[in-house]
């Protein structure tokens, strides 16, 4: 299976799904207007790397700002993982002081039922 | 929260209006204003929580109109001790009013108190709009502005109607750094 890597913008985020290492990856911004066309190759890959039989998935999500459109996108990213059978964990990072964004990965961990791990990050760092 | 009543953008013609734009607003133009406003809020030092809530809600109200009506206005001014304003405005039509006037009705419906968890709900099951909008962007103007929100759905004589959106900023929680 081959890797999905999508170069990071102004408004979508840098993407890197390493078939090989099980390792999702975004950062950046999510804030397309059109946020569906932008995740349905996620959503795709994500559904093809799980009928590949892939026995755990890594995912980490690293995002500075994402608009309520693509926070739906994301719940039906993670819905998908949840519906694999593989092992998954989520490594949601936030700032320090960043409280919302600690708010959402409480908020997704709460919904989806994959171990969450919510990592802190020194902003000055 | 204010819903239905009126506020003044200059309610004693103090606010310095610091960004103005008027007309198309497509893509483009919507890229442009989030990138100008942007630069002003950064340029005023603010703390992190605030500087990310304003610029929320400055994305999700200029999308709301490069997605719906592709023609408004925006505006962003600041007021008495630091007050920041958020306005857009723009025509709404046909079916889309109805869809609005409904959308409106449920934004406000849950206290403020009960907004996360009713976002974490729509998050998770309920449906899109028929734009393909999450349904949550008045909800987390909400959220972002502690409730200081004021929609209103004006009917103009053309049939049509007009969103009218503010969002308001106090300096009372110490948003600004010393």
């Amino acid at each position: 299976m081959e890797d999905l890597i999508i170069e990071r913008t102004d408004k979508t985020p840098f993407v890197e799904f390493l078939a090989l290492d099980c390792k999702l990856t975004l950062s950046g911004r999510s804030i397309p207007e059109n946020s569906i066309q932008f995740y349905q190759p996620l959503l795709d890959w994500t559904e093809s790397f799980c009928a590949a039989g892939a026995s755990s998935l890594e995912i980490h999500i690293k995002l500075e700002y994402f608009n309520t459109s693509s926070s739906k996108c994301l719940m039906d990213l993670l819905n998908r993982v949840e519906q694999c059978r593989c092992k998954a964990q989520v490594f949601w990072y936030y700032e320090t002081e960043d409280e919302d964004m600690l708010e959402a990965g409480e908020d997704y961990s709460a919904i989806i039922q994959i171990p969450f791990v919510l990592v802190e990050m020194d902003g000055t760092a | 929260m204010k819903f239905g009543s009126s506020y003044s953008l200059s309610p004693q013609g103090q606010d310095v209006v610091v960004l103005r734009y008027s007309g198309v607003l497509e893509e483009r133009q919507a890229d442009m204003l989030i990138s100008w406003a942007e630069t002003i809020i950064a340029s005023w030092g603010l703390a992190m929580p605030p500087s990310k809530k304003m610029l929320r809600c400055v994305i999700e109200m200029v999308q709301n109109i490069s997605k719906h009506a592709r023609r408004g206005e925006f505006i962003v001014s600041i007021g008495p001790e630091n007050r920041v304003t958020f306005h857009s405005r723009n025509n709404v039509v046909g079916a889309e009013a109805e869809a609005l006037q409904r959308a409106l009705t449920l934004a406000w419906k849950p206290a403020f108190q009960e907004l996360r968890e009713t976002m974490r709900n729509q998050r998770s099951s309920g449906e899109r709009t028929k734009s393909g909008g999450a349904g949550l962007g008045l909800l987390d103007l909400r959220s972002c502005a502690d409730d200081n929100v004021c929609a209103e759905c004006i009917p103009c004589a053309s049939g049509s109607w007009t969103l009218d959106l503010k969002v308001w900023f106090h300096n009372e929680r110490h948003l600004w750094k010393t």
